[in-house]
């Protein structure tokens, strides 16, 4: 159900050096837990008082039980001082996974259903945040998936404004622009070139 | 699965990479988003989901009569098909009998090896694929039209299935061929 991917590194930035952490694939109640105990309360002061009760926990916990083994989804999870540090959902298949950029229209991608980080590392949050690189390592998990598939490193999402700089950027992201289909948020597509391109990338 | 950069790599970007925002698609704040999109994603495999996104004039069965009639030319079981295509027998009878079920993105690249078309031409018949043009739904049609469910093929539906791998080996969408 979680399985571990390796040991990645993620920039402290209150230590100034790097720290280990594991990178999961998939999801445990246990996570789901510490997203509520952690990163809910920072989000909403309010929360903190009112604690999921066991009924959420059954619900959640049949629903893990059901979503088992899929076919066409993947849930990628950071870990580092026990806490989870940041999530990211990818879908597989379905009518966001074919592509709108110009170099390969309608080819097969991965998409990013949802990359997010744990409040504590968002610099809108907070600010001197614990870890950067989280973003970087789920991102780069999706290019590796999208080559497991053989989708040549496709990958597509919609950036929360504040981010949008980041994939444009930082990854190299062909920026196709609002989607009044998505609240208008910008659709951003790594296409096979640019997958190679960042792969390849120096400093 | 393994990731395609090491860690020396991820050292060097990270560290120049700004302090900012990484942040995309729907919101996460508590446990229940994560179920939620979850079950989302998952929803979205049932066929009562699928049809909401399909196509009203795309042939529903496509995909399904071109793998059913490719085995039947072959002579083959359900078993012995997915072996060859290596794809598990599951996906095989679900591709056959639920004309609403997309199969795995692995599994059109297997099948289009396997028909030896292109496997861009496969996507096009799966049911949520952006619709492109007349000329594949005609060519769909007059496929599905022409198929009875004998145990061999018969003279004609031989050469319909050959007239549709035909049609789907060059058919390219409306845009460029890019030799997948």
């Amino acid at each position: 159900m979680k399985q571990a991917i390796g040991t990645i590194p993620l920039f402290g930035l209150g230590s100034g050096k790097f720290h280990d952490a594991v990178l999961f694939r998939g999801i445990d109640l246990a996570t789901l837990q510490s997203i509520e105990a952690s990163w809910t309360p920072m989000f909403d002061a309010a929360a903190a008082e009112n604690r999921p009760e066991d009924a959420h926990w059954e619900w959640a916990a049949k629903a893990l039980q059901a979503l088992q083994n899929p076919l066409n989804y993947e849930l990628f999870g950071i870990e580092a001082d026990g806490e989870t540090q940041g999530m990211m959902l990818v879908v597989k298949g379905g009518a966001k996974c074919f592509s709108r950029h110009p170099e390969h229209p309608r080819m097969p991608l991965v998409y990013v259903d949802f990359l997010a980080t744990a409040p504590w590392n968002r610099r809108g949050l907070i600010e001197t945040p614990t870890y950067k690189g989280v973003g970087r390592v789920l991102f780069m998990s999706a290019v590796s998936l999208s080559i497991e598939e053989e989708f040549a490193g496709r990958v597509a999402l919609h950036s929360l404004p504040g981010a949008e700089a980041f994939y444009r950027g930082r990854l190299s992201m062909t920026d196709m622009g609002a989607d009044k289909d998505y609240q208008n948020l910008r659709y951003f597509e790594l296409s096979t070139t640019q997958a190679k391109q960042l792969i390849s990338a120096g400093p | 699965m393994k990731l395609c950069v090491d860690n020396d790599w991820l050292r060097r970007q990270i560290e120049s990479d700004p302090i900012g925002e990484v942040e995309a698609g729907r919101g996460i704040r508590r446990s229940a988003d994560v179920v939620n999109a979850l079950e989302s994603a998952a929803e979205y495999q049932k066929p009562k989901d699928r049809q909401a996104v399909q196509p009203a004039s795309r042939s529903d069965a496509a995909l399904g009569l071109l793998v059913h009639m490719t085995r039947r030319r072959d002579r083959l079981s359900v078993a012995q098909f997915a072996e060859r295509v290596r794809v598990s027998a599951e996906e095989v009878a679900a591709i056959e009998k639920d004309p609403s079920y997309s199969p795995r993105p692995r599994t059109i690249h297997n099948l289009a090896e396997y028909v030896k078309v292109p496997a861009k031409s496969l996507l096009n018949l799966l049911p949520d694929a952006p619709a492109v043009d007349h000329s594949l739904e005609d060519a769909v049609h007059k496929f599905a039209a022409s198929s009875d469910d004998l145990s061999g093929l018969s003279r004609a539906e031989r050469r319909s299935l050959n007239d549709f791998v035909k049609f789907l080996s060059i058919y390219n969408g409306g845009t460029k061929t890019d030799g997948k």
